[in-house]
């Protein structure tokens, strides 16, 4: 999303979905003159499917606004001119008031080599440049210069006298290098319709890199020429999402009655010991055994793209939130597996927040490893879901409710959930989608239970 | 304070789009509005941000309609 | 002593010798000439011994003249016979190409296809071992360049066991490049022929992270470096591609389209050679599969040395191929000619 130059940072309208092509800016909350802190958020962006907030990654002054608000600008245009900020100046900032502050404070050591600054130093015209130039003098290293076609000006020697080593030509080559997208990344990126903006400029971005961050095989349609509203665009995201789903997945489901007896009952301790705050709602915990039982079913858990399944490392969970207002946001839960249920619940209230509000983050819609629809509350007794490209199952729940079930060959009245998942068949295949949902149902009756109390 | 607008109030908060006026007081009004439990948690958080009053879990039964809510709500005040 | 589906051990040179005697016990038109193949029993100790078994006029002494034996050869291959000419090395082919480019070669087109040349020609390829600047050379990449050959190159002692076969049994001129540091080393050698076709590449080790393609002498070097590579989490294909005319495209693409990333590893002069060509197909044929740029580690631009350690030096290492690897892995173009 940032661009390092030399003239600041070039903060470009952000890629904040698979298909966005283009964004309006909604509001900016700062205007040049301003300092920001990591993680400050600084523009509210209008996309397709909710107003996202852009937060940044480090602190910077602000210098310029490129793009006002209301302007509707493509992915990657650049819309503000950000000056990074050497933390230790922030520092050295705040210390006026205290000149007897410990040494620490005081400017370490200049990195003369450090991998993390980026820019290679700008050629400076002064008269030291030229002494180090007239330093390459080894046949070694003037036959290195010219195989790694290095500007003789840009290597600093880091020898006595500054004499030119080695290792002084080799990292000015590395530091002028340019950004290496290889032709792979640029097909998958094709493929898969991810903006190169999204990656960083100066890295090198592989295949891999570009798979890890699909989530969409093809690029939808561009949208349609008048200005629909709002809801209509959500409207049309989701249809081409779940027409895309249901033409290109070979869908099978599968369903399991799970007894959640246990679970509510420890469920009604827990909360009743607890404020309403800290209140757990059962959904929360039907995500969290949705979350470990995908960690044990790994073969549920990633992506097909590019004719095979790539799992993923982690669990990252993507929760459909129905809006009142109609339409669904899908918000997504990293290291879904490790929350406890507070943590879940947490997390959940959060989203279900800012997802009301339509307030998300960019944070929160990451790319999803698997999906879960809970659609109980609002009355369907079960499920059977389409699958969200490229990944290969969604799981979904129905209400909690009593039915009949034998215990101890006995009739008994007992809540249970009717859970389900949808598979794609290229993926996986009925024994793996048998095997999630029985993970599911020992995880609704195992160490969630205890990590209630 | 009204216990019964405190009650509508929550629920206008939580579903905007919801009219709050003609709501059926005597049926569930957590099908009636479409509230799920996230929902609900909301609007007994709003009811608790207005009188100080935690509903608990155990309570739900009583306040399945607006009427009997109100009058669980009005019950709970009169005695802090 | 062993059945059927077992192996044996044996030299490259101890190979050759079984390939070519069994040739000639069960075929009377093939036999062998060159110098020194029969009473001294070849230079490299190839043929020791048959001049015994099978008799002057099936192993022939030639004189010191390339031109007129290779010649001779393919004259008695245009009247039926199914010679194996030997030149020492394939340094002094040189003053056989005319015969090899022009006749050998040729020969069938020129004829309408009424003439062909079915002849095998051996020689003994590569440097390392202090023969100095006019004995170590590796041509390769030059007779790979001539259509109306077929170019072999055994990179493993079961190939310098069964290799031998379908060339003589080609129609036309196959020449076999034997890497003489080949000749000592001992491999595992299979008691039946197991039939893989002269014109194919084989996957010596499987790997999923870069394909290091080879041939001849560097595969051991390469299968080497991989071990090295692995300690590092890199786990590298080696392809041996046996056969250097016609190249085996597909399965040189197929483990491009696996890993991604490409090492060509070529005794010969990196400029102009053998490894511009297989990085040029690479390119033609993967180069949306493609993670990095196809690097080629060759022996550098220079007459090999005399000296030891210079000769290595100059010649393609499994340090050399090992820091390669490391930088392709980052996506760096490896230019320089020596690392």
């Amino acid at each position: 999303m940032t661009t390092k130059t030399d003239v600041g940072t070039m903060f470009t309208m952000p890629s904040l979905g698979a298909d966005m092509t283009e964004g309006r800016i909604t509001e900016w909350l700062v205007q040049p003159g301003d300092h920001v802190e990591r993680g400050q958020i600084v523009v509210i962006v209008e996309t397709d499917k909710s107003d996202i907030e852009v937060e940044v990654f480090e602190p910077a002054d602000v210098a310029e606004l490129l793009v006002a608000a209301g302007d509707l600008v493509p992915v990657g245009t650049p819309i503000a001119v950000f000056e990074p900020v050497d933390p230790r100046r922030a520092t050295t900032k705040h210390t006026a008031a205290s000149r007897d502050e410990a040494p620490d404070t005081a400017d370490a050591p200049s990195p003369a080599r450090t991998p993390s600054l980026a820019p290679a130093p700008t050629p400076s015209p002064s008269p030291h440049a030229g002494a180090a130039a007239a330093h390459v003098t080894s046949p070694m290293i003037r036959h290195l210069v010219d195989e790694l076609h290095v500007d003789p000006r840009r290597v600093q020697g880091s020898g006595p006298g500054g004499r030119v080593h080695r290792a002084d030509v080799e990292a000015a080559a590395a530091a002028s290098r340019r950004p290496k997208v290889s032709p792979r990344a640029r097909r998958l990126m094709s493929e898969c319709g991810i903006d190169p903006a999204v990656f960083d400029a100066t890295s090198y971005v592989t295949g891999d890199d570009v798979l890890a961050r699909a989530s969409g095989p093809r690029r939808p349609a561009p949208a349609v020429c008048e200005q629909p509203s709002k809801a209509d665009r959500m409207r049309t995201h989701i249809a081409e999402l779940m027409t895309r789903s249901w033409a290109e997945i070979p869908h099978f489901h599968l369903a399991k009655r799970i007894d959640l007896g246990a679970l509510t009952e420890r469920l009604a301790e827990a909360n009743e010991a607890r404020a309403l705050s800290d209140r757990v709602v059962p959904g929360a915990l039907l995500l969290c055994a949705a979350a470990r039982a995908a960690a044990m079913v790994p073969a549920c858990n990633g992506w097909w793209v590019d004719g095979r399944f790539r799992p993923a490392d982690d669990v990252r969970l993507g929760v459909v939130l129905s809006l009142r207002s109609g339409g669904i946001l899908v918000p997504t839960i990293d290291r879904a597996d490790e929350q406890t249920p507070f943590d879940m619940m947490k997390r959940l209230s959060e989203l279900v927040q800012r997802a009301r509000q339509g307030r998300l983050r960019a944070s929160d819609m990451g790319e999803a490893t698997i999906t879960v629809t809970n659609l109980g509350d609002l009355g369907a007794d079960s499920v059977a879901g389409v699958i969200h490209p490229p990944q290969v199952a969604l799981v979904g729940f129905g209400a909690v409710h009593d039915e009949v079930s034998i215990i101890d060959a006995m009739p008994a009245i007992r809540p249970v959930v009717h859970a389900s998942l949808a598979g794609d068949h290229r993926a996986i295949d009925g024994l793996t989608g048998s095997r999630y949902l029985t993970q599911l149902q020992s995880q609704l009756a195992g160490p969630l239970l205890e990590e209630l109390s | 304070m009204n216990a019964r607008q405190i009650i509508l109030d929550a629920i206008e908060r939580i579903a905007p789009d919801v009219d709050v006026a003609v709501l059926p007081p005597d049926v569930d009004f957590r099908e009636e509005a479409e509230l799920d439990s996230m929902d609900f948690l909301g609007v007994l958080t709003a009811v608790h941000e207005a009188t100080g009053i935690e509903v608990p879990e155990t309570d739900y039964a009583q306040i399945i309609s607006i009427d009997r809510f109100t009058d669980y709500l009005s019950n709970r005040m009169q005695s802090v | 002593m062993s059945t059927d589906n077992e192996t044996v051990q044996m030299t490259g040179r101890e190979a050759m010798r079984e390939a070519m005697r069994q040739a000639m016990l069960s075929d009377d038109r093939v036999f062998l000439m060159g110098e020194d193949v029969g009473a001294y029993g070849g230079c490299f100790a190839v043929s020791a011994g048959m001049l015994d078994e099978f008799g002057p006029s099936r192993v022939r002494d030639t004189p010191l003249s390339e031109s007129a034996f290779v010649g001779a050869g393919i004259g008695a291959a245009m009247g039926g016979m199914r010679p194996i000419v030997e030149i020492m090395t394939v340094n002094f082919s040189l003053l056989a190409l005319d015969q090899i480019m022009n006749n050998a070669a040729t020969l069938r087109h020129m004829s309408g296809g009424q003439v062909g040349v079915p002849l095998v020609i051996r020689m003994t390829t590569g440097g390392g071992r202090q023969l100095a600047a006019q004995h170590s050379h590796s041509l390769d990449g030059w007779y790979g360049h001539i259509p109306g050959l077929k170019i072999v190159a055994p990179g493993t002692i079961d190939d310098f066991r069964w290799m031998l076969g379908p060339a003589l049994a080609d129609p036309d001129p196959v020449i076999i490049f034997e890497n003489g540091g080949l000749y000592g080393a001992t491999g595992e050698v299979s008691q039946t022929d197991p039939g893989f076709p002269l014109n194919r590449a084989s996957v010596r080790r499987a790997g999923r992270d870069l394909s290091l393609i080879t041939f001849g002498g560097t595969l051991p070097t390469c299968l080497e470096a991989a071990d090295q590579l692995a300690t590092h989490g890199v786990e590298a294909e080696v392809i041996d591609l046996r056969s250097l005319r016609p190249i085996d495209d597909e399965t040189i693409i197929d483990s491009i389209s696996r890993t991604h990333r490409a090492i060509v590893v070529d005794e010969g002069w990196k400029s102009v050679g053998l490894s511009g060509e297989i990085a040029a197909r690479i390119m033609e044929q993967a180069f949306y599969e493609l993670d990095a740029p196809v690097a080629r580690v060759c022996t550098a631009e220079i007459p090999l040395p005399y000296p030891h350690h210079l000769e290595l030096a100059a010649m393609p290492s499994v340090e050399r191929i090992v820091d390669t690897a490391a930088r392709v892995m980052q996506g760096e173009a490896v230019a320089a000619a020596v690392a």
